[in-house]
């Protein structure tokens, strides 16, 4: 299949997939109890208010009709208005992403960085006590929640060495450096968690690939232990290794909501949690559409990378 | 040949490895040179006008909701606001009674009238002049449908600009209360051009006639503000520059102050205390807040609607024992949603300590000589829950068996206050600076937080002789009596005060709390 053609395929199943994403998230925040007119409204509220809020906010519509408008808002570039700050909701997701980017990106490398070449050393070392100790520390590093890593690494890196800072973000365009340094915790403990499932996932790939007989042909052939393993021997585990990098995407994604509060780290993770609890219906609505587009998106270039791993995709 | 690929192997390995060790140095290094910091590149610039200077780097739990004035629902954005916009009216820091904020002075030539004569040579960060105009144009924006501050404004019919420094309001009726409203939220003068230029909105460039002007901000996140060169009070002393990060979180907040990125925490929690103490550099001071936590009742619902069960909660209550195992001892004990530090605190109502014996017999002659029980919802956080907790087994020795439900905050207000499922809720309740509002707010027909608007009788025509009456001390009486028509019903069940707790940096100097418990950050100079 050609690369064009799959990118019809993926897109076709996109655009349903979207939608429906969207109308599960629309209506489950409707099933939340909890009135945004009156949070909006305030301290100091009168019926009056409440009921004029309510209406502003078309929440006198009926859900279909909400999410019609929604939809239509949305068709027309408009994701609408932030309930609690009157702001255009691209803007708010907008001004939060780029924190939330750099801590994925950051994860990912992280998790592939370890991830890899711990499992390949485990795998190469199967039964002995280094793949013992490998796959020991995955199974700790799986079991370990990221926030508390997190509240661990602020407490030694930071508060302790002071290497880096204990929360907050700066922006990339401000100080490349000093945005990479704030980043750098949250990506720790989320990447980690991340490679310790890398790890395990290679590892096994790996044992798979090299108990097959191309191997031995190699090795008969006299080819040197590092050559087998990174050129041949990684290159046919790669499929489910990219698999699991693909799937781990998504848990980062999901997981930075809870780092992101560890760390006071102003990215849609935490944007999301404020969202959430002021009912602020258009900002986690928007925040969900652009999860499932940026996962949407990965899925597509893991696709892609199959095709580059195993070129038969290529022509089936 | 296998000799040479083991080099370069090596070789690749020993540059990677240089390359990973640069890059962490640098990163590390960077940190030696600002994370312990407390200012960035304008910390020693000195002050535009006044004297001060240097950077705030504050702390809040609490972000900022809206920048516009008149749809910041939530009171604790005050703090952030007070920087950028100037009010009408200003109060005493130790007492909270009015005093000339942009409104040199006030006076009321008939009842229905209320005369503010302007401050003159003062401008907003825009340029634009502050006058009649200027406040006849804010006042009307906030009377407008659908802002959350038009509640706080109910008696103004109309608004007049005299002449150029006097505008006149016309009220419904007698307020005296509409004063401190005006050092309020409502009170907060944006500037008329700009607001026009951005359709009717502050929400993304707010202009004010405040110290400080607006450099930027991220939704929930940090709202930074710089000294506005135009300032009308030379003598102002503050920061160069304040920025403001939000940080829910206790121990992240704590954390933050510990590692030189922020140099003044407010709202601390009382159980990151201990650890702020400890840090050599940093100091740890409280003060008297208005912010209480009541028992906020549902008196359409049995059996809360019998005066004599609230007398009995009330006394089965250990204040003491909650304020020191909920609050860390960071609390005064209370019995009025007033902290003692009020003018207006009602000095003679009474103080009751713990009394099992007398709850118990107080339900019996109620007819619940097995007790009672009632549902009692509570915000699911750590410190609600431990108060839930502490309530539920101190209740139950009276034989009151208390049902807890966890419910976040945007849940609760509405199944409390609009859908009266509930019987009662565990509330903070932040205080207004202007105590006959505080009590219209909770208990009258009108009172946002009296669910179900329960008639109390005597209360509605008290909060109106409060505010019928000019001066402080005109109104204290009216006062003493609103106090005493809470106590005598007991219409809630008030717990204790919180105390404001703030922690800085020792390069900080100059802060004075208000026992309000909002803070303004005048008067502090950063080193």
């Amino acid at each position: 299949m050609r690369t064009i053609q799959l990118l019809g395929m993926r897109l076709g199943t996109a655009v349903p997939t979207l939608l429906l994403a969207t109308v599960i998230v629309f209506l489950l925040q409707r099933l939340i109890p909890g009135d945004p007119a009156v949070i909006a409204a305030g301290e100091n509220a009168t019926p009056d208010t409440v009921a004029h809020i309510r209406a502003q906010l078309g929440l006198n519509h009926s859900v279909p009709v909400q999410y019609w408008n929604w939809l239509d808002g949305l068709l027309h570039g408009n994701l609408g208005t932030s309930i609690q700050s009157s702001q255009r909701t691209t803007t708010v997701i907008w001004s939060h992403l780029p924190t939330s980017i750099m801590i994925w990106i950051g994860s990912v490398l992280i998790a592939i960085v370890i991830g890899i070449p711990a499992g390949v050393r485990a795998a190469r070392s199967r039964g002995r006590a280094a793949d013992e100790a490998i796959t020991s520390l995955a199974s700790v590093g799986i079991a370990m929640p990221s926030f508390w890593l997190g509240m661990l690494l602020v407490f030694f890196l930071s508060l302790h060495l002071g290497w880096f800072p204990a929360t907050g973000s700066v922006p990339f365009t401000e100080s490349p450096l000093e945005s990479i340094r704030s980043a750098v915790l949250p990506s720790i403990a989320l990447g980690c968690v991340g490679a310790a499932e890398v790890t395990r996932q290679v590892r096994s790939a790996m044992v798979e690939v090299l108990s097959q007989d191309h191997i031995r042909t190699h090795r008969a052939k006299g080819l040197g232990n590092g050559s087998i393993l990174w050129r041949h021997a990684l290159k046919n585990a790669g499929l489910p290794i990219a698999t699991i990098i693909g799937l781990l995407i998504g848990r980062i994604i999901s997981g930075s909501v809870v780092v992101e509060t560890v760390f006071g780290a102003p990215g849609i993770g935490s944007l999301l949690i404020q969202a959430t609890n002021s009912r602020d219906y258009p900002v986690v609505q928007g925040i969900v559409l652009v999860v499932v587009v940026l996962v949407l998106a990965l899925n597509f270039v893991i696709d892609l990378f199959y095709r580059v791993l195993d070129p038969r995709l290529r022509t089936a | 040949m296998r000799s040479t690929s083991r080099q370069r192997r090596r070789g690749t390995f020993v540059i990677a490895v240089g390359a990973v060790s640069a890059l962490v140095v640098a990163l590390t290094s960077c940190s030696s040179s600002s994370s312990k910091g407390t200012g960035d590149s304008s910390t020693s610039a000195s002050a535009s006008a006044g004297t001060g200077g240097g950077t705030l780097k504050i702390g809040d739990p609490v972000a900022l909701t809206s920048p516009d004035p008149i749809h910041a629902p939530s009171s604790r954005d005050q703090s952030y606001l007070w920087t950028v916009y100037d009010t009408l009216i200003n109060f005493d820091p130790k007492t909270i009674v009015p005093t000339p904020g942009l409104a040199l002075s006030w006076s009321n030539p008939d009842p229905l009238s209320l005369v503010l004569k302007l401050r003159q040579g003062v401008t907003f960060q825009d340029g634009t002049v502050f006058d009649a105009d200027a406040v006849k144009f804010n006042l009307d924006r906030n009377l407008v449908a659908g802002t959350t501050t038009v509640g706080l404004l109910g008696s103004i019919a109309s608004v007049d600009a005299t002449d150029a420094s006097t505008v006149t309001i016309h009220l419904k009726q007698p307020d005296s209360s509409l004063l401190l409203a005006l050092s309020d939220l409502p009170g907060m003068m944006v500037s008329p051009t700009a607001a026009k230029a951005a359709n009717n909105s502050m929400a993304t460039a707010p202009v004010g006639a405040g110290p400080y002007q607006f450099v930027s901000q991220v939704t929930g996140s940090s709202f930074i503000v710089t000294r506005y060169a135009g300032y009308w009070n030379k003598n102002y002393v503050g920061p160069t520059r304040i920025e403001f990060k939000a940080l829910p979180d206790p121990a992240t907040e704590a954390n933050a102050l510990k590692s030189g990125q922020i140099n003044f925490a407010i709202n601390v929690d009382a159980s990151q205390v201990d650890g702020l103490k400890a840090t050599s550099n940093l100091k740890v001071e409280t003060s008297p807040s208005f912010e209480s936590i009541p028992i906020l009742f549902n008196l359409h619902r049995a059996p809360l609607g019998d005066l004599k069960v609230r007398q009995a909660i009330s006394l089965a209550v250990d204040r003491n024992a909650l304020v020191s195992k909920a609050e860390f001892g960071f609390a005064t004990p209370a019995w009025n949603i007033l902290p003692k530090a009020s003018w207006a605190y009602p000095t003679a109502i009474p103080t009751p300590g713990r009394d099992v014996a007398k709850a118990k017999d107080l339900l019996t002659s109620a007819g619940f000589p097995n007790g009672i029980k009632f549902d009692i919802i509570v915000q699911p956080t750590a410190v609600y829950q431990r108060i839930a907790t502490l309530l539920q087994s101190q209740l139950a020795e009276a034989g009151i068996t208390l049902n807890i439900i966890p419910l976040d905050l945007a849940t609760n207000t509405a199944a409390f206050l609009t859908d009266q499922k509930y019987d009662s809720e565990l509330a903070s309740f932040g205080g207004r600076q202007d105590p006959a509002t505080a009590y219209a707010a909770l208990y009258s027909t009108t009172g946002f937080l009296n669910p179900g608007k329960s008639v109390i009788p005597g209360l509605d025509a008290a909060v109106k002789a409060a505010n019928s009456k000019s001066t402080t001390a005109e109104r204290k009486p009216a006062m003493q009596d609103l106090g005493k028509i809470a106590s005598d019903q007991a219409l809630s069940t008030v717990l204790y005060q919180r105390q404001l707790i703030v922690s800085y940096s020792k390069d900080v100097s100059g802060y004075t709390p208000n026992i309000l418990g909002k803070p303004k950050f005048d008067g502090i100079t950063v080193k």
